[in-house]
């Protein structure tokens, strides 16, 4: 069989479920990630320079030795656009663990298809039975589907993608401000604060099954915390692109301001046509991806978003400037959210990986990786911090989700997005920018 | 409910529904003549819309220019697809020829769609046709393009439908769905029909994932949902059915699909829609034959002297 053939029935055999140790390598996804290939030159980042913004003494660094990290990303289906770039974050932190002097980390890639709790549940069981001790999830370990698994197999779980909500699972961290909780406390203080006219608020989520009732539950005790009412609430599946049917609704509950919380290019197919029909009422989001906004256009000029968003314009401190660049000459890209919490939460694991190491531990136990985690649930991070001290991120270890992380009000601003407001988790310590 | 939210879900509908009817008669076309379950219909749809977009956005070339290369490559990746593939499977797999086609459609859908995206990426792009524009008459707000893609959609259809009914390669080409045996007896080459046939529902299809392009985005997934809309439509047209047979069942899907909103969320329309199919796939052998006889029977009949 030619080498084209039978890339062809690899990627027909591997895309198709048929999942064998040789997929994970030869996926299609992985394929499609040829394009943005691991970097070698870690981005003209030295080690010397890793070491010295992260403050690291040279000890138990892990030189020389090799860690498998299992990557489970949306590589394929609508969320692909993701699973590039979150895998982009990490491939770039792997290159600059191993300039600083880290282990030879391998990324093991398996895709969840964009939220297909099979392909999720799969692959928990494949990292399990390959040793992996521990994991890099999203959409929230494939909305829940990876959990079993990661409890079965003892797998140290960081999700970058979205926050632990109310699950609070064992293995399982949410490294993110909790998605939408979080946001639409920010959202529904900066309308009291900007805009008396807003009363009557709607509602328009991803269909998240049993979560939908504590989304619902917990955006109406914001309402009432901030004085104002629900308008309508109304559910779409990830993935949409028309909604011609939620818009038509939404003309009908006639609310005064919309919070929207869909996922990746999703809120650019809602303003697209929400604009077009002709809606005119503030619009704030959870998320903001360039490509989203490359799909709604103009339609975006004025859509807002309240998140933990890492602001590529102002790089807050020392760390994040070095990733900003060293990301933006690999990869030619601006970095997003995306890619800067999967490159950070890879860094966490090379920090956890250095306490096991430190008290002569087992880097193969996902248990002991938990109990370093545990022991002191504080990492570095590039969001936050000043001018000359890297930002930090805490958990919390029982809820399993962050305790300490900044967002902020941002206006899509054409393109360039623009910081109106800040605050931190809960809609603590909310303030205008001017 | 109120009368603006009805008016406003209606023509959601009949914009969705046209788009569903361009699907369906394309789908039905090949479906109905070759009786290839043709799901790389999906792969078509994204490939002329990608081929478009790249034209126009990094080729720089006019719409029209972009567009008619979207539809010719549309047309020969269907040609192709049938000549190249189906045609030797179906000859190798004989009465199996069903299941193995449809088979290495799904397999070449998802082989294509991750090609596509190792050439272009997985980011979205778009397509401009026209200056977007929204429109509001009584309460009821629909865009400048909505409007092109429901006049384009049922040009097409109409044009589809004239072809079979008024040309000679449509008068071959129902021929050969009728009975392909005696087509060939009478001198008919049902291969060369049939790949005139991927053509043509190609064709359609390039232009409604062109369409489907300039109103969302294009991404490498873009085909998946509108072909098994596309299988719907045909199924409730009826894969033996005139064109515009089929565009009403699309139409009909469509206002199914969007006046269910009025009811339940929207999350749950395509559920609406499937259920929709399988009743009447339930009832339409039983209850509507026998629905027909009754009346038959009922009516007077000049033989009997009535």
């Amino acid at each position: 069989m030619s080498a084209a053939a039978e890339s062809l029935v690899a990627i027909v055999a591997c895309a198709a479920g048929l999942a064998a140790p040789r997929c994970a390598r030869r996926s299609p996804s992985n394929l499609a990630f040829a394009q943005d290939t691991a970097p070698s030159g870690a981005g003209g980042v030295t080690g010397d320079q890793i070491t010295k913004v992260l403050g690291l003494d040279g000890k138990n660094l892990g030189t020389g030795m090799h860690f498998k990290l299992g990557i489970v990303l949306a590589l394929t289906g609508p969320g692909s656009y993701y699973g590039r770039i979150q895998g982009n974050g990490a491939k770039l932190a792997v290159a600059q663990i191993k300039a600083a002097g880290g282990p030879d980390i391998e990324l093991v890639f398996k895709d969840h298809k964009s939220a297909d709790a099979q392909a999720g549940a799969r692959a928990a069981r494949e990292l399990g039975i390959d040793g992996v001790s521990a994991v890099l999830t999203s959409y929230v370990g494939d909305i829940g589907a990876m959990f079993p698994g990661l409890a079965q197999y003892k797998m140290l779980a960081l999700d970058g993608g979205g926050g632990t909500s109310d699950f609070g699972k064992p293995f399982f961290w949410g490294m993110r401000a909790i998605e939408p909780d979080d946001d639409f406390t920010g959202a529904l203080k900066y309308w009291k604060a900007t805009d008396p006219k807003i009363k009557r608020v709607s509602l328009v989520y991803i269909d998240q099954g049993p979560a939908n009732e504590i989304v619902i539950g917990n955006f109406n005790k914001a309402l009432a915390d901030t004085g104002l009412q629900l308008a309508s609430s109304e559910v779409t599946t990830i993935g949409a692109t028309d909604y011609s049917a939620t818009i038509a609704r939404l003309k009908s509950a006639n609310p005064d301001a919309v919070f929207l919380f869909n996922i990746g290019v999703d809120p650019g197919y809602f303003m697209k046509q929400f604009v077009n029909a002709g809606l005119t009422m503030s619009v704030i989001g959870a998320e903001y991806i360039s490509d989203a906004a490359k799909v709604a256009g103009p339609a975006y000029d004025n859509y807002m978003f309240a998140t933990d968003w890492f602001n590529a314009a102002n790089p807050t401190n020392p760390w994040s400037k070095l990733f900003l660049d060293s990301y933006v000459k690999e990869f030619s890209l601006e970095p997003e959210i995306n890619a800067a919490n999967y490159y950070e939460d890879t860094f966490a694991m090379w920090d956890i990986i250095r306490r096991v190491l430190a008290k002569g531990g087992n880097v193969k136990s996902g248990e002991e990786l938990q109990n370093a985690l545990i022991a002191n649930p504080k990492f570095q991070s590039v969001y936050g911090g000043t001018a000359s001290e890297v930002g930090t991120i805490e958990l919390n270890t029982t809820t399993h989700s962050v305790t300490k992380r900044p967002l902020g009000i941002y206006m899509s601003n054409g393109g360039k997005p623009k910081q109106v407001a800040s605050f931190g988790i809960g809609g603590t310590d909310f303030a205008l920018i001017k | 409910m109120s009368l603006e939210q009805v008016e406003q879900l209606a023509a959601a509908g009949i914009i969705n529904g046209s788009f569903y009817a361009l699907l369906g008669a394309g789908f039905g076309v090949i479906l109905g003549v070759t009786g290839r379950f043709h799901y790389a219909f999906a792969l078509t749809f994204t490939f002329a819309a990608y081929v478009t977009s790249v034209l126009e956005t990094d080729g720089h070339l006019p719409f029209p220019l972009s567009g008619l290369a979207g539809l010719i490559a549309a047309a020969a990746l269907g040609v192709a697809i049938e000549r190249w593939i189906y045609r030797p499977l179906a000859h190798a797999s004989g009465a199996l020829s069903l299941l193995t086609i449809f088979i290495s459609s799904l397999g070449l859908t998802i082989a294509g769609v991750n090609l596509i995206t190792l050439v272009w990426t997985a980011f979205s792009r778009s397509i401009t046709l026209i200056d977007v524009r929204p429109l509001h008459i009584e309460g009821v707000t629909f865009t400048t393009l909505d409007v092109l893609i429901v006049a384009t959609c049922w040009l097409l259809i109409a044009a589809l439908n004239a072809t079979l009914s008024f040309t000679d390669l449509g008068r071959s080409i129902r021929a050969a769905r009728g009975n392909p045996y005696l087509a060939r007896i009478m001198g008919l080459e049902p291969d060369a029909i049939y790949l005139a046939v991927f053509a043509i529902g190609s064709l359609l299809c390039g232009a409604a994932g062109i369409l489907d392009g300039a109103r969302y985005a294009v991404q490498p997934n873009m085909g998946i949902r509108p072909v098994v809309f596309a299988f719907v439509v045909a199924f409730l047209g009826g894969t033996q059915s005139r064109p515009l047979v089929v565009g009403l069942a699309g139409l009909l899907i469509g206002l199914i699909e969007s006046l269910s909103g009025l009811f339940v969320s929207p999350q749950w329309s395509s559920l609406v829609v499937f259920s929709v199919l399988f009743i009447y796939l339930v009832l339409r052998p039983l209850d509507l034959r026998a629905f027909r006889i009754q009346i038959l029977s009922a009516m007077p009949d000049p033989a009997r002297g009535e």
